[in-house]
């Protein structure tokens, strides 16, 4: 925010009023003249999964909150105190609106730790642990395990929290479950299928195929892949989603 | 296929919108992991919990998804239902059906008495 001495030395003047006064045409002025810092900040936090709009409302309301705190008397530009009032404040609506998609932290650390223990673990007892036992080499309660092994994938509903409002356009599962499309085929759906593994990798069109199509367990895979059996898993829940956003595509 | 015992029925209602599938997950997993499953199987069934749950979600016309995990001698069954849209069908897509069949050992999806309903079955380890 670029202001020219003059254009500083009036604000600074407006603020000095404001905090003298309490004048409401006042504060809207300062807050409409700085408008644009406050949409500059929304945007850093857009393409997170919150409307933009939504963002845009906390960013007026921590610039609200900025105008009325700000003391011109300190030897500080109103634009930094705006930016750290603005970013709070966002990051507070992050932190409350959006619980329900945020994964808490200690989960999220002890999901890498996860693998390696589970790793560990099949091979020294030749078969996949159990929660109970991977929680005694963690060190850790059986539902942290589980918490933790959420943070691994979520592998359907993951790729559809993030919809379009309850307006938009229905997604292509949705016509598919429509009243009109009761009949589709499933050989229909079997060429599409067909098609869209063609257009993977080879590594992740194997594990797709020897998971899904010859019903071997992620461990068996991973042993033949030469990977570990967490890998195989994220690789799967990745490989689905691609696979299940080209067949949306493809049917739409 | 053996009889419910009582004491063995872990009952869930969730908002049926897709943000509350984890819960659902994580609820199956705790259970599945108190029968003894290990977490490869546990892996299998969040799959299989997390395809269900989003079609019935997705197909639904309620508020609301009412969930059963039931444990019986031989199987642990989850069995879903939620208000239907008032069509008279549900489909099965066949990457879903695929994947379902690796990782359950039975399962459905219907629509009965206007209410959209799933069900899938995993069979207790032998230890």
């Amino acid at each position: 925010m670029a202001l020219s001495a003059h254009e500083r030395a009036e604000s600074r003047a407006k603020f000095i009023e404001y905090r003298r006064t309490g004048d409401r045409k006042l504060r809207n002025e300062l807050i409409e003249a700085h408008r644009s810092l406050a949409s500059h900040l929304a945007r850093r936090y857009a393409h997170r999964g919150e409307p933009f709009d939504d963002l845009l409302q906390v960013a007026y309301l921590g610039m609200l909150k900025a105008v009325e705190r700000f003391d011109p008397e300190r030897n500080l530009e109103f634009s930094t105190y705006a930016t750290v009032t603005v970013e709070g404040e966002l990051k507070r609506h992050f932190r409350d609106k959006t619980w329900s998609v945020r994964v808490p932290r200690r989960p999220q650390e002890l999901h890498l730790r996860l693998a390696n223990v589970i790793n560990e673990l099949s091979q020294r007892l030749s078969r996949a642990p159990r929660v109970p036992e991977v929680a005694a080499e963690l060190g850790v309660s059986e539902e942290e395990v589980l918490e933790a092994m959420e943070v691994g994938g979520a592998y359907r509903s993951a790729s559809l929290d993030t919809r379009p409002g309850e307006n938009a356009e229905p997604t292509a599962i949705e016509r598919r479950l429509g009243t009109e499309d009761q009949g589709f085929d499933i050989a229909e759906h079997r060429v599409l299928l067909e098609t869209v593994l063609g257009d993977l990798s080879e590594r992740e069109r194997m594990i797709v195929e020897l998971r899904f199509f010859h019903e071997r367990t992620q461990t068996e895979i991973a042993e033949e892949v030469g990977i570990s059996q967490m890998h195989v898993s994220r690789l799967l829940a990745r490989t689905l989603m691609q696979l299940r956003e080209r067949l949306e595509t493809l049917e739409a | 296929m053996g009889h419910e015992q009582p004491g063995n029925v872990v009952r869930l209602t969730v908002p049926a919108t897709l943000e509350f599938a984890r819960i659902i997950r994580l609820t199956g997993s705790g259970v599945a992991s108190r029968l003894g499953f290990d977490v490869e199987e546990i892996e299998n069934l969040r799959v299989a919990i997390d395809e269900l749950a989003s079609l019935a979600i997705e197909a639904a016309g309620g508020p609301e998804l009412e969930i059963s995990f039931v444990a019986t001698e031989s199987e642990l069954r989850i069995i879903g239902r939620a208000p239907g849209r008032g069509g008279a069908d549900v489909g099965i897509d066949a990457l879903t059906a695929q994947i379902l069949k690796a990782v359950v050992d039975d399962y459905e999806l219907r629509v009965e008495d206007g209410h959209v309903c799933f069900s899938c079955i995993t069979r207790r380890p032998l230890r």
